[in-house]
């Protein structure tokens, strides 16, 4: 009987060690939280618009040192694409233009000395999502195995600057229907066992 | 009862990293694209043409083409678009009397496409259109009275993947006017197709005026 009771508590600590966190995540945007490309002269039509460093977010990863559940984290952006058409979709439904037209850039606005962002190439945005950046360039790496979260960043101290671009060739505008098309721009940041 | 602690106290520990769950947090900042419609037209030079038939010469022959009767035209545009050419009135009306009237297609034109943009040819970004004007950048056409319709249509989109739109480097065009001088082969061809000179029609001496509308239409 002694036996089984041992048993007992033995399962009941594992399962609240089960679903334990040892790290929490947060997201911030501090400036640029709205973003709206307006085309209202032939130049606009034939080199397009660009934002930079329109958008600026905070990144706040903590993996608890005592308790390094987490090995990875990565910052996400999609199109919301409510409707699920794939398109920017026009006041009127029946006018779309790609979301392709539109590209970003993630770049490091300060701190964030473990944040890759691969260069900072544009990338088209899409339904899909994209990864911007993510803790593969931690300065304390060569990580331990599988962890590449040995610095954990602070929302006031690492931040990324996202710069966006639309209608620049080869992804002009140039012959769409005039419209209000709209849509939400989603990113996420997510740490990872 | 020790060694069974020992590897339960192991497990918790490894069940408590394997089974960590995904955190994220995210936001969402709302995207607006907003195109506005340009379409504009403007009559760059030349934006009143005069022939003076003061002389024999010219009541027999007309009035050949040169630099001071061309019209500039260059025109902007967000889409695709079509252009449609003719007169205001179905004939030039004298200003002296109006009863006095003078064929339209006494005025000739060619165009001459100065354009960025491909044009004239199948499968170019701007095209001009079979049966109306179709050969006015080699021959000259007789002027038409303006209909709005496909009777009067100069220029369409050609359908070509870069499409038609631009700015003004990319869409313009010169049309190179003449009168009375009985250019044969047209595809709407002047003096009525008949060769007939301004003498042989013997019209009254007057002003004979209209305006000429260039319309563009989205598409």
């Amino acid at each position: 009987m002694p036996f089984k009771k041992n048993i007992f508590y033995i399962l009941l600590l594992s399962s609240s060690s089960l679903f334990s966190q040892g790290g929490s995540i947060r997201l911030a945007v501090y400036s640029g939280g709205s973003l709206n490309f307006v085309f209202n002269t032939i130049s606009d039509y034939k080199t397009g618009i660009t934002y930079t460093n329109w958008t600026q977010l905070g990144l706040e990863v903590v993996d608890d040192v005592a308790l390094p559940d987490y090995s990875t984290w990565s910052l996400t952006i999609e199109a919301d694409d409510a409707d699920a058409d794939g398109f920017l979709t026009g006041s009127n439904p029946i006018n779309t233009i790609s979301f392709g037209a539109i590209e970003v850039q993630a770049n490091i606005s300060s701190g964030c000395a473990s944040c890759n962002v691969f260069g900072s190439p544009f990338v088209p945005l899409s339904a899909v999502p994209t990864i911007l950046a993510d803790g593969s360039s931690d300065v304390d790496c060569p990580c331990p195995p599988g962890d590449q979260i040995p610095t954990n960043l602070g929302i006031t101290t690492d931040q990324i600057f996202i710069t966006y671009r639309c209608g620049v060739p080869p992804n002009r505008l140039m012959g769409e229907t005039a419209d209000y098309y709209a849509d939400d721009i989603v990113f996420t940041l997510e740490m990872q066992p | 009862m020790k060694k069974t602690l020992i590897a339960a106290c192991l497990g918790m520990a490894i069940s408590g990293a394997a089974f960590a769950q995904p955190v994220s947090d995210r936001a969402v900042i709302p995207l607006g694209v907003t195109l506005q419609q340009i379409l504009r037209v403007h009559v760059t030079n030349g934006g009143n043409i005069e022939f003076v038939f003061n002389d024999i010469n010219d009541y027999k022959n007309g009035i050949a083409n040169s630099a001071f009767y061309d019209s500039d035209v260059v025109l902007a545009s967000s889409t695709n678009w079509e252009m449609h050419f003719g007169a205001e009135d179905a004939t030039l009306l004298g200003t002296d009397d109006p009863a006095n009237t003078l064929a339209l297609n006494n005025v000739g034109f060619t165009i001459a496409w100065t354009g960025n943009n491909t044009c004239c040819a199948a499968a170019s970004q701007v095209t001009t259109v079979t049966g109306i004007y179709d050969n006015s950048t080699a021959t000259a056409n007789g002027l038409v009275q303006y209909t709005g319709g496909a009777a009067d249509l100069l220029f369409t989109d050609g359908g070509n993947v870069a499409g038609s739109g631009g700015d003004i480097t990319d869409n313009a065009f010169t049309i190179h006017w003449e009168c009375g001088t009985q250019v044969a082969g047209g595809t709407t061809p002047m003096n009525n197709g008949a060769g007939s000179s301004i003498l042989a029609q013997s019209p009254p001496a007057d002003r004979y005026v209209t305006n000429v509308f260039i319309d563009i239409n989205a598409l």
